[in-house]
Parts: structure tokens; C-alpha cells; sequence
């Protein structure tokens, strides 16, 4: 039989072109020139991912009154000790050297205070004014500058291009490269890379109402765990708590930012009550995302939603100048759908919003599986159990950047491994294995439509914002009767630019990322961070300061933190132990 | 799902496998509240015709995937309410770019071109290890940013590439995003880069192909003023 792929072999195979995967590209390029180096993303290069779509900001501690160690202990504090610390600690001190890079050498320009220096807005959960913006549209400077830099090196570009597997060498000791997918064509590539740096971005679209953007549907997650890699804190689901309601539109679901709340916007039920008061009045909307989320949450299950089904965001107290200053982009997003930002309460909900689990990695984005990389939201352990504002994007580009020069230092090192071309033509036949079966109508089978609206439901209700064993039970056998469904689904036959074909791989994919989500969650029998267990409300210290590992072919197992340096209950620690 | 209404639209077809024809094909589209001609589109793809092809990625116009020609204009599927368009919708993919299948385009030569401006900032040699150096000092609000703050939030979606006729008849001419990105880039005052990117966009295909026509202006998603880097890189209004 000839192949049913090309084949093309590089150096360093980049899969994602979010922030983590372009700062891979990039510094792994400027590490060594002559690497042979090469991107494949899901949608256009530098215009699809979820960077692009970080409004409010990137922690740094810049300020001379602020400092990493202060941003860890926030950053341990809002993750409720659930952080691998050493995770964290490369994220804080490695932000606000990324700042400088992104402006010095990339050309980010953020904006300024009136002294001309960079300028740190408030954002929720943080001891300090430390998050650093453009404008309430932050990541689309930071992609389209990193994307105009990929045009000034030698960086083989695939575009529209997903990656379909991992594949390992022979021996099965490592990952030796990965079968990519041509959407627009339906012709395979089997890439043989010497590095290959996962960073697809995890995305939480299991959900019924969910922030990022909607191509990306768990695939990196999925498959990591098919080739053998070990994931943890899958139960660590953030929600937003402040998603627009938009009807009937897929634009539901979107973040209007952190900022809002950061610069005193109140949160009210139906009745016109800062219900924030029953929760956290300490902090009331500036309390961080996890606690604000489920209280919005509480309210509308208490019946005091609006008619939509929602809460109200109301900034219109902080004057419409204000606003309209200082939040233009989520004010013109509102204008859309017709709310008035800047004069009227606007409709939210929580929204599935980030999953802080991932891959577990180490602070150079190394694997327990050689040859792979793991950065941004597809690796796990940097937020613990709740994920602050602003250390998402700064998480990409931390580890986006630690991937490409690890990258560029393993392939100093690292020789040529073919792939196993069994698993590729395994991988190939599963892929296609869709084309040509019938489509049958939403209504009454196997579609892949129903089937990932029957999961987002399911998600929804039962692995959301509040959780409990019997729903939690519910929910797996729900799942396991959709995979069941999505073996069947069909798609036309013809491959090139096939949507449907691309849905039912994209259903898979998210199956994998809910039956994980949803078997954590399960293991978890207390109440911490994002996870809250309606039959467990404690937070359960001396039995939980575990992480839940799961990979393929085991039972989850837990395994403790290391609190290597800060415990509950330190006052100063950070200092490596 | 709240009652909806029935909003007929037309999508401009076109299928590699059936000999290149394109032709127009007309779907009722079951339309939900606040719903944008990119849901229209997903709606079609859900429940009347598994083979429809179109790009999306953000659905909350920062992407800039899913630019098309929508009731004879460009603009963003997802940031157009089917509410506030006259039916029968009408959806086209964007001009002056080869199709590669119903809605979907390949950009290739738009980029190419964008590339063709050298658009990537090159910065000088600060060091970003030093915890006390700090990136340029620029004062809120100083002049000479003011104009390029304006102007750099193009994302690329290719709208005005497709509405300026200019493109559509001079093959070399740049084009109206190439041009502004040339225009920031350049204007940065913590750019180093020498005069070459300047002699670039004034030599053929640059900013004195352009007419003026001003369709970029109107239709861009993100209110960019392409027209006005071209008058600006016409007049020299960059020094190097």
C-alpha cells in the first residue's frame, strides 16, 4: 500500500500557535538558527488559541514595591496550596522578564501610566496593582506582534493543520513526532520532529457555556493521555464568573474581563442585591474568580437569576466616561448584542472558562515522555485549584519560552527517531475512520452535533460550578454512553474542508477531556478552589494536599504537594526549602 | 431555546469536486435571539448540510478568521446580527482571494504581501535580564504614539484586501493592511530599523498605487483607518 501521508521531517515540531506556542517558535529559532522548525495550528496561524482573546492583563511584578515573591504567595493563596511550587515559582520570576522581551524585542507596546512607565491595573485575588495591559484587548497585541515576528525568521508555517495523534519511535520509549491533518485538503502528514512542544491550548468547550475560542476543543489533552502521559488536577475547572449572556448566539459564554470588577463594577441578582455580600464580604466582587463564580452560581440555582438565567454586571455607577475609557472593547462587545455597558446592568453567567489541569511538567516543560514538551494550558500544576487573572497569558509566555529554548537544547542532543508508522496507520484509520458514513439528522442518532451539546448539558449540570458524587456518577455513564455514539458518527465523505469530519474528531477529543474532568472530580471528596462538592463543603487540608494523577491503562492515583516553599499557615517562606 | 423566527439566507457555493461552479444555495435558517450570520452559518452546518465550509475561530470579532462578504459588504460573520440585516442575507466569500471551498479562502496571497513589508518591529539591543532596565519610557498620551495606538489594532482579517478595488485590478499592489502595518511599524519611535521598509511601500504596489477609494475605512471590523497610514507614508510623514 503507498503511504497514505507525506512526510516531512524537522527539528522541532510546534503544535499550537497561541502565545505558548509562538514563543516556543520564537525562541527556540533564536536559540539556533538552524533549527528546522515547524508550526501546525488548528485555525490560522497567530488568529486562533485563546491568547488572542485575553482582555485584561499579564502579571508582572515590575513595581519596585512589588516583588515574585509577593506574586507566588497570591499565586499559592489563589491556587489554595494545590500549586506545584516550583511551577509557580518559574512563572513569577520569570514574568517580568518575558515583559521586557515582549517590548524590547518583540514590539509589544503596552500602555502607559502618565510617567510614561508601563502601567499595572488591579485585578482580582492580588495583593498588588500588578497587571500589566493594553487597553481591555491585551492578547491581540501580544499575537499580532508575535505573529509578525514568525515573518522575520525561517519558520515552516502550517496552517489550518491539526495534529491527529503523537506518535512514539518504535521502542515506544519517546515521542518522535505526530500525525498532522490538513483540514482544508484531508491530506495527512506524518511529521517526524526531534522535539515536539505541545501547547493546542485546553479549552474548556465541554460546557454549555464556555469562554474560549471554538476550535479548541481538548485536543492537546487528548492526546497526551492516548500516548501514555500523566495529567493532573483535571477536577480544577475555572469558571469566569462574569460570561455574557448573548441568546441564541455562540458569542454566550464570553469573558467580559476581570477589570471590570477590578475597578469596583458591582454584581446584582434579579432583585437588585450586591449578593456578594452573603458570600465574601470582605471582598466582595474583587474576590477571586473561583468564589465569585459559584456565588453567582447559588444565586440563580436560589432562584434569584434574571430571566435569562443570569446575574447582572452593572458598571454603570463608575460613570459612562469611565467606562467607555477604560473598557472600549467590552463596551463595544456589549453594544453588539444591544447592552449598554456604560449606562446599564448587563447580563452574565459563569462561564467555563480555563482548566488549570493539564500535563503534569516540569519548570522546563519537560514530560515523563521524552521527546515531548508541554506548555500553556495544555500542561497542569502551575494554578493549583483556581487560576488567577492575568497568570494565564503570562503562564503561555513563561513556558511558551522555557519549551523553545528546552526544545532547542534537546536537539542539540537528541538524534533522529523515526515514528512508528503501525501507530500512524492506527492513528490514520481511526481518523478517518468517519468519512463516508451517514449523517443522520440531530434528532434522531449518532450525530456529532447532538453529541457534543448532549455532553455540554451533562457538563453543565452535573461536573460544573457545584458537584456531588451521585451527579458526578451520572455524568460518567452519560459520557460513556456519548462515546459510545461518537464511535458511530459519520461525516461526509469528501475530506477536504469538511466541518463535520473536523466535529467528530473535535467530540472525541472533548469526550477525553470530560470523562478526566469529571473522574477527578469524583476522586476529590472535599471542596477546594474551583472544585466545590455539594456532599464535601470543607476544605480538608490534612487529607487533600494531593494532586490526582490520572493516565491511561491506571486507576487514579493521588500524590502529595510538595510545599517546597510556602505551607498553609507560613507567614513569609518562599525561599526554596 | 427562545421562539425564533425564520431568516432566509444565501450562501455563495463552491465545490473543487464539482468542476469549480459557483452557485447560490438558499437555507431558512431557524434564528434564535441576538443569533450572527456565523451562527446562521453554524446552524446550516448542524441541521441542513453537513458539507458547508466556512472559518471561524473566536466568534467575538477578535480573530478575524471569519471575514466574508455579507449582504454585498465586508465584515466579521460573527459580529454581524442577522436582527439588524435585510433579508435575504446574503453571503459571499471574500473578493480578490482564491477559494478554496464555499466561504473559505485562502489567504496565502494576503499575507504574502503583509509579509512583503518587513511587519515585524526590530528592536534595539536593551537588555531584558537587567530587573532595573526598563522598556521605553513613553508618556500616556505623547504625540507620536498616539496616531500608531489608533491604528495597531488590525487583526488581519482581510476585509479590506477584499473591498478595495484597487487590489482587485493592480496584482502587485499591497495592499490596504500591509500598508498600515508598514505605517505602525515604522512610526514606533522604539523601532531600529533602517529607511528599507520605507523604500518598500513607496516603490511599485505601494501606498501611490493607492486611489483613495476609502472601501478599507468603511469596512473595516475594528475601526482602523488604513487610508490614513497611506496619506501619512505618502506624505513621508515617517523620517528615518
Amino acid at each position: 500500500m503507498t503511504s497514505p501521508w507525506e512526510t516531512l521531517r524537522c527539528d522541532v515540531l510546534i503544535l499550537g500557535s497561541g502565545g505558548a506556542g509562538l514563543m516556543a517558535a520564537l525562541h527556540a529559532y533564536d536559540a539556533e538558527p538552524r533549527l528546522r522548525i515547524v508550526v501546525a495550528s488548528k485555525g490560522l496561524i497567530g488568529k486562533s488559541g485563546c491568547t488572542r482573546l485575553m482582555q485584561g492583563g499579564f502579571n508582572a511584578a515590575l513595581d519596585p514595591g512589588d516583588s515574585p515573591e509577593r506574586h507566588f504567595r497570591d499565586t499559592i493563596l489563589g491556587g489554595q496550596f494545590l500549586n506545584d511550587q516550583e511551577l509557580a515559582w518559574a512563572l513569577v520570576s520569570g514574568a517580568p522578564e518575558v515583559i521586557r522581551r515582549l517590548e524590547t524585542r518583540i514590539g509589544v507596546f503596552f500602555d502607559r501610566r502618565p510617567d510614561g512607565r508601563i502601567h499595572q491595573k488591579a485585578f482580582a485575588g492580588q495583593s498588588f496593582d500588578r497587571t500589566v495591559h493594553r487597553g481591555d484587548l491585551t492578547g491581540i497585541e501580544i499575537m499580532s506582534r508575535l505573529h509578525d515576528q514568525l515573518f522575520a525568521r525561517d519558520i515552516r508555517r502550517l496552517d489550518e493543520t491539526r495534529a491527529v495523534a503523537l506518535l512514539h519511535d518504535r521502542p515506544g520509549g519517546r515521542v518522535a513526532g505526530a500525525l498532522l491533518l490538513r483540514q482544508a485538503t484531508g491530506e495527512f502528514i506524518l511529521a517526524q520532529a526531534r522535539a515536539v512542544v505541545l501547547a493546542t491550548g485546553g479549552g474548556p468547550r465541554m460546557y454549555t457555556f464556555s469562554a474560549p475560542s471554538l476550535e479548541k476543543t481538548g485536543d492537546g489533552y487528548a492526546m497526551a493521555y492516548r500516548a501514555g502521559c500523566d495529567l493532573m488536577d483535571m477536577e480544577m475547572m475555572q469558571f469566569h464568573p462574569t460570561g455574557l449572556l448573548a441568546g441564541a448566539s455562540r458569542l454566550s459564554g464570553m469573558v467580559l474581563e476581570e477589570g471590570l470588577r477590578g475597578a469596583g463594577a458591582h454584581l446584582l441578582n434579579a432583585q437588585g442585591e450586591r449578593f456578594m455580600a452573603r458570600y465574601d464580604p470582605e471582598r466582595m466582587e474583587r474576590a477571586t474568580r473561583d468564589v465569585v463564580a459559584r456565588a453567582s452560581y447559588l444565586e440563580i440555582m436560589a432562584g434569584r437569576g434574571t430571566a435569562a438565567g443570569g446575574v447582572l454586571l452593572d458598571a454603570s455607577h463608575l460613570g459612562a466616561g469611565f467606562v467607555l475609557d477604560n473598557f472600549p472593547g467590552m463596551a463595544r462587545r456589549c453594544a453588539e448584542v444591544g447592552y449598554d455597558l456604560a449606562r446599564a446592568p448587563v447580563p452574565v453567567t459563569p462561564t467555563a472558562h480555563f482548566h488549570m489541569g493539564g500535563v503534569r511538567i516540569d519548570p522546563d516543560c519537560r514530560t515523563a515522555m521524552p521527546g515531548l514538551l508541554v506548555a500553556g494550558e495544555d500542561a497542569g500544576g502551575v494554578h493549583g485549584a483556581n487560576r488567577l487573572g492575568g497568570n494565564g497569558v503570562a503562564e503561555s509566555c513563561v513556558f511558551g519560552m522555557r519549551a523553545g529554548l528546552t526544545a532547542a537544547e534537546l536537539c542539540a542532543s537528541a538524534g533522529e527517531a523515526a515514528p512508528d508508522t503501525a501507530e500512524a496507520e492506527a492513528a490514520y484509520r481511526a481518523a478517518t475512520a468517519p468519512l463516508g458514513r451517514p449523517v443522520v439528522s440531530r434528532e434522531s442518532g449518532d450525530n456529532p452535533f447532538a453529541i457534543r451539546d448532549a455532553l455540554q448539558r451533562t457538563m453543565w449540570e452535573r461536573v460544573g460550578l457545584v458537584r456531588d458524587d451521585p451527579g458526578l456518577r451520572r455524568a460518567l455513564d452519560t459520557i460513556g454512553a456519548l462515546e459510545e455514539r461518537i464511535s458511530r458518527a459519520g461525516a461526509p465523505a469528501d475530506p477536504r474542508a469538511n466541518l463535520t469530519w473536523q466535529q467528530v474528531l473535535d467530540v472525541q477529543n472533548l469526550l477525553v477531556a470530560a470523562r478526566l474532568t469529571a473522574t477527578a472530580a469524583r476522586y476529590r471528596t472535599e471542596t477546594r478552589g474551583s472544585h466545590a462538592r455539594r456532599d464535601y463543603p470543607a476544605r480538608d487540608d490534612a487529607r487533600w494536599l494531593v494532586n490526582i494523577h490520572q493516565a491511561a491503562g491506571r486507576e487514579p492515583w493521588p500524590e502529595p504537594v510538595r510545599l517546597s516553599r510556602l505551607a498553609p499557615g507560613d507567614a513569609e517562606r518562599v525561599a526554596p526549602a | 431555546m427562545p421562539a425564533g423566527r425564520t431568516v432566509s439566507i444565501r450562501v455563495r457555493r463552491f465545490d473543487p469536486a464539482a468542476g469549480g461552479r459557483r452557485l447560490w444555495q438558499a437555507y431558512d435558517v431557524d434564528a434564535g435571539p441576538m443569533m450572527s450570520v456565523l451562527d446562521a452559518l453554524f446552524w446550516v452546518l448542524e441541521n441542513e448540510d453537513p458539507t458547508l465550509a466556512f472559518r471561524y475561530s473566536c466568534r467575538a470579532g477578535m480573530c478575524g478568521s471569519c471575514a466574508m462578504v455579507i449582504n454585498g459588504r465586508e465584515g466579521l460573520a460573527c459580529a454581524r446580527r442577522l436582527e439588524r440585516l435585510r433579508a435575504p442575507v446574503t453571503v459571499e466569500p471574500l473578493r480578490s482571494l482564491p477559494v478554496i471551498k464555499d466561504l473559505l479562502v485562502d489567504l496565502r496571497p494576503f499575507f504574502e504581501k503583509y509579509r512583503a513589508v518587513d511587519p515585524f518591529y526590530i528592536g534595539q539591543a536593551a537588555s531584558v535580564f537587567d530587573p532595573a532596565s526598563e522598556p521605553a519610557v513613553l508618556p500616556r498620551g505623547d504625540a507620536a504614539r498616539e496616531i500608531v495606538d489608533r491604528q495597531i489594532d488590525c487583526i488581519a482579517c482581510g476585509a479590506c484586501y477584499s473591498a478595495c478595488p484597487i487590489v482587485s485590478i493592480v496584482p502587485e499592489f499591497l495592499g490596504p493592511a500591509a500598508l498600515n502595518r508598514a505605517y505602525t511599524v515604522a512610526a514606533d519611535a522604539r523601532d531600529a530599523a533602517g529607511v528599507e521598509r520605507l523604500h518598500r511601500v513607496t516603490a511599485d504596489g505601494g501606498v501611490f498605487a493607492c486611489h483613495s477609494v476609502g472601501n478599507c475605512v468603511t469596512v473595516c471590523p475594528v475601526g482602523v483607518d488604513p487610508l490614513l497610514s497611506i496619506q501619512l507614508l505618502r506624505k513621508g510623514a515617517v523620517h528615518r
